[in-house]
């Protein structure tokens, strides 16, 4: 027949030709509509399992909030004093000179612009960009640098710091490693295909690696199609143009990264703000912007489309994914979710926050992430169904003028999916996933108790340890480095101006000895920056719980106790755990 | 914190600003620098019916009766390494959490240091705390331009003030008010302490003037013969 989807006899003829491709490339079988899935173990009949969803933004006293403008003022002061100073030739001037012969034109830039970096930054500059020598797994190995005058310059001293334990890379599931056997068919690929391609995926830069990638991908997320792109930036940001317009409506969260924002705004569609994982602010702009439609004409919006990421880095936070599945529901809008931290990072077989949730991956219109921070590679992906990948694969700006991934790297991506989902014949991957959730829990756990801040969910390895004050965070970064242990510390402006903080990414190569080495670390560190602010009542009761409960034998060799995060594995003495008050 | 923004404006405030309304003939003398943009102009079309422009008096008595205080929507922008989608960090940092109580502590610790001074008495005290504080207002909100560190906004805050700054123009925030009924308390007091002496009463008067004029609605971006215009 000329059309295979005509209606014949009342029925639509779409089975018959369907038979011939009932295999979707995610693995699942369809056949006369009836889609048969891989079972698997834990979903129950009816509602589904209820996770209980704990989130944390502990408030420090008042009086941490008022020494941090203490601090910022006192080196407000400074800084206008030493600028004082620097201008009437009292001190060096250090920064950058206009040439003689350009003295009299206009000064390019403002003074007062560069003050904080002049006078702040400057002063706690060497706790970051330091240079590393050493691929950065869960330890690795710094150039040793000095400063002369007081950061203004640096010099290297030729020695190199051993195993420093890397609690600042993302590094999640452990596959940035330079094992030669592991390596082994990265090598083979780049020697066969070399190592860049010269060419975008609609010329001559689709090879048979990306197919074979692609179909991977989409077979690991349990969806019908999926393209990768060579850089996880521009994922977001030449994807979203393509899929939204002018006319059309973004709901962004707050704390969305760069990419999604620049994303947005190159696409030219109208964005609203909605407040950080808050479901009855997003809630309100979708019923006023159904009510409304588009602002002076009030015609209906084109689309709405709901920007969110799986775990937010800088918060370790998770997106509440089933409300706003069910609000995207009821509202009729489109979700894109970014996975970019969460994909390998969460999940029972790290397939990110949907199977986290226990979710349909149908239920997400868009699913986005990248390779770089779980799969040591580079790149980023979008999966969906087959409609939105076609349409992607023609009218993506990526896919018509940018280069497509290059093949060791693929390569790269393929293996450690492969790792991850068993088909190397290996339960490596799943041992990586439970590490990393075994790491995380640990960690956060520990330092819960400790008495620390922590911000974000229980079981996101992204864990801010806040400092609040100036003072506290060149201090924190050097004394920690002092003892072998390399932290990212964060300030205002990238932070809110009293919530500097220190971001800690736990790794599933991390070892309970490392985790040991940097919990006891911080834990004298805190008692002697006095960062120990938590009033969480729920730690004090722990505390008191743990000291009053008599341990006895079985617990101590009951592994299972370990998995929920209670007593330590056997080996160990547990008593130096406990926090004696 | 963030409910404090969406109260209508008190009499208080409304009486105040229609005292000083016929003040708004000042704009005359140079015309003001452009009218900071609508905070959402660039995303999304929707016109705000408040923003920091320099508002008629036709507009200003309908400003009064109307809910003033829109939610205020930050701007998505292109922010590296940030925790936040903020393009100007500057105009948050008067909501922060403690920004008021350090202040208020500020002013206290600054009249006990002018108390333990042994030569100067009690009224004395008073009027030069008065003087020192609203010269220290009137230079960091309304002389210092632009931001300590580069924001991805091009350059829009540049020629602003920090009280133009605040909030991204929006006025009758809680932050604006707290910060024009701060000096008018002190005037009180210091008016109460100097026992209404004229030459205290005259030099604080004026220094009340001095910082409370920049703050009104009118005076938004508005530079008096050119005084600080770049």
């Amino acid at each position: 027949m000329a059309n295979p989807s005509a209606v014949c006899n009342g029925h639509l003829h779409h089975h018959h030709h369907q038979k011939q491709n009932n295999v979707l490339k995610s693995g699942v079988c369809k056949k006369n509509g009836i889609t048969k899935g891989v079972k698997k173990n834990g979903v129950t009949n009816g509602t589904p399992h209820k996770k209980t969803f704990i989130e944390h933004f502990e408030q420090a006293p008042m009086y941490v909030a008022v020494l941090t403008f203490v601090g910022f003022g006192v080196g407000t002061i400074f800084g206008y004093l030493r600028d004082f100073m620097r201008a009437w030739g009292l001190e060096k001037r250090n920064v950058a000179q206009e040439r003689q012969q350009q003295k009299d034109f206009v000064p390019l830039y403002q003074d007062f612009e560069n003050f904080y970096t002049r006078n702040l930054y400057m002063r706690i500059r060497d706790n970051w960009n330091r240079p590393i020598c050493s691929v950065p797994g869960p330890q690795f190995d710094l150039m040793e640098r000095v400063t002369d005058d007081y950061n203004w310059t640096f010099r290297f001293t030729g020695r190199t710091i051993k195993n420093v334990i890397n609690m600042g890379s993302y590094n999640y599931l452990g596959f940035a490693e330079t094992d030669p056997n592991a390596l082994k068919t990265v090598t083979k690929e780049l020697q066969k295909y070399g190592t860049g391609i010269c060419s975008t995926r609609q010329e001559m830069g689709t090879l048979d690696k990306h197919v074979e990638l692609e179909n991977l991908v989409a077979k690991f997320l349990g969806v019908e199609d999926a393209m990768v792109f060579g850089m996880g930036f521009a994922t977001n940001s030449m994807n979203i143009p393509a899929l939204v317009g002018k006319g059309c409506l973004i709901l962004s969260d707050e704390l969305n990264h760069t990419s999604l924002v620049l994303g947005a705004r190159l696409s030219g569609a109208t964005i609203r703000i909605f407040k950080h994982n808050n479901m009855q602010s997003l809630e309100k702009l979708l019923r006023d912007a159904i009510i409304y439609g588009q602002p002076r004409s009030h015609r209906a919006w084109r689309k709405i489309i709901i920007l969110v990421e799986g775990i937010y880095s800088m918060e370790g936070s998770i997106v509440q994914l089933p409300e706003i599945v069910s609000l995207k529901k009821k509202y009729k809008a489109y979700l894109y979710l970014d996975e970019a931290h969460s994909i390998g990072a969460v999940g029972a077989t790290g397939r990110g926050v949907v199977e986290y949730f226990g979710m349909n991956p149908d239920d997400v219109d868009v699913l986005m992430g990248t390779f770089t921070k779980s799969f040591g590679a580079a790149g980023g992906y979008i999966a969906g169904k087959k409609g939105l990948v076609d349409f992607l694969r023609t009218h993506s700006h990526s896919a018509v003028y940018a280069t497509s991934m290059c093949p060791p790297v693929a390569e790269q991506i393929i293996r450690a999916m492969k790792c991850l989902m068993g088909l190397d014949g290996t339960t490596q991957g799943l041992q990586r996933v439970r590490q990393l959730g075994k790491n995380t829990r640990y960690f956060r756990r520990r330092l819960h108790e400790m008495g620390f801040i922590i911000y974000g969910n229980d079981d996101s390895p992204v864990v801010p340890l806040l400092l609040y004050m100036p003072g506290k965070i060149g201090a924190f970064a050097r004394r920690m480095l002092e003892k072998n242990i390399g932290v990212v510390v964060v300030g205002f402006p990238a932070t809110p101006i009293t919530e500097s903080r220190a971001r800690f990414c736990v790794s599933a190569a991390h070892t309970r000895e490392m985790l040991d080495t940097v919990l006891n670390a911080l834990d004298e560190l805190g008692d002697f920056l006095q960062l120990k602010y938590s009033r969480d009542k729920k730690r004090v009761r722990r505390r008191l719980m743990l000291r009053t409960r008599t341990v006895t034998s079985s617990d101590i060799s009951d592994n299972r106790l370990w998995e929920r995060g209670m007593f330590p594995p056997f080996h160990r003495p547990f008593l130096c755990h406990f926090n004696i008050l | 914190m963030s409910s404090r923004l969406n109260k209508p404006i008190s009499s208080s405030t409304a009486l105040q600003v229609m005292f000083f309304l016929h003040l708004c003939s000042f704009s005359q003398f140079c015309p003001g620098l452009p009218p900071a943009p609508p905070r959402t102009g660039q995303h999304s079309a929707e016109a705000s019916p408040i923003s920091g422009r320099i508002i008629s008096p036709v507009w200003q008595a309908a400003l009064l009766f109307t809910h003033s205080t829109a939610r205020v929507k930050t701007r998505a922008n292109m922010n590296v390494g940030t925790a936040h989608s903020e393009v100007n960090p500057n105009t948050r940092v008067m909501n922060s959490r403690g920004i008021w109580l350090s202040y208020v502590l500020g002013i206290g610790l600054l009249h006990v240091v002018l108390l333990s001074i042994p030569f100067f008495s009690v009224p004395v005290v008073w009027t030069l705390t008065n003087i020192i504080h609203n010269m220290s207002m009137y230079i960091f909100l309304h002389t210092v331009k632009g931001t300590p560190f580069e924001t991805p906004d091009q350059g829009k805050a540049r020629l602003l003030t920090h009280w133009e700054q605040m909030d991204y123009g929006v006025q009758f925030t809680a932050s604006r008010k707290f910060l024009t009924i701060m000096p008018i308390v002190l005037y009180f007091l210091t008016s109460f302490y100097t026992k209404y002496d004229r030459i205290h009463f005259v030099i604080n008067t004026i220094s009340l003037m001095s910082v409370l004029i920049p703050k009104l609605p009118q005076f938004h971006g508005v530079r008096i013969f050119g005084i600080n215009k770049y």
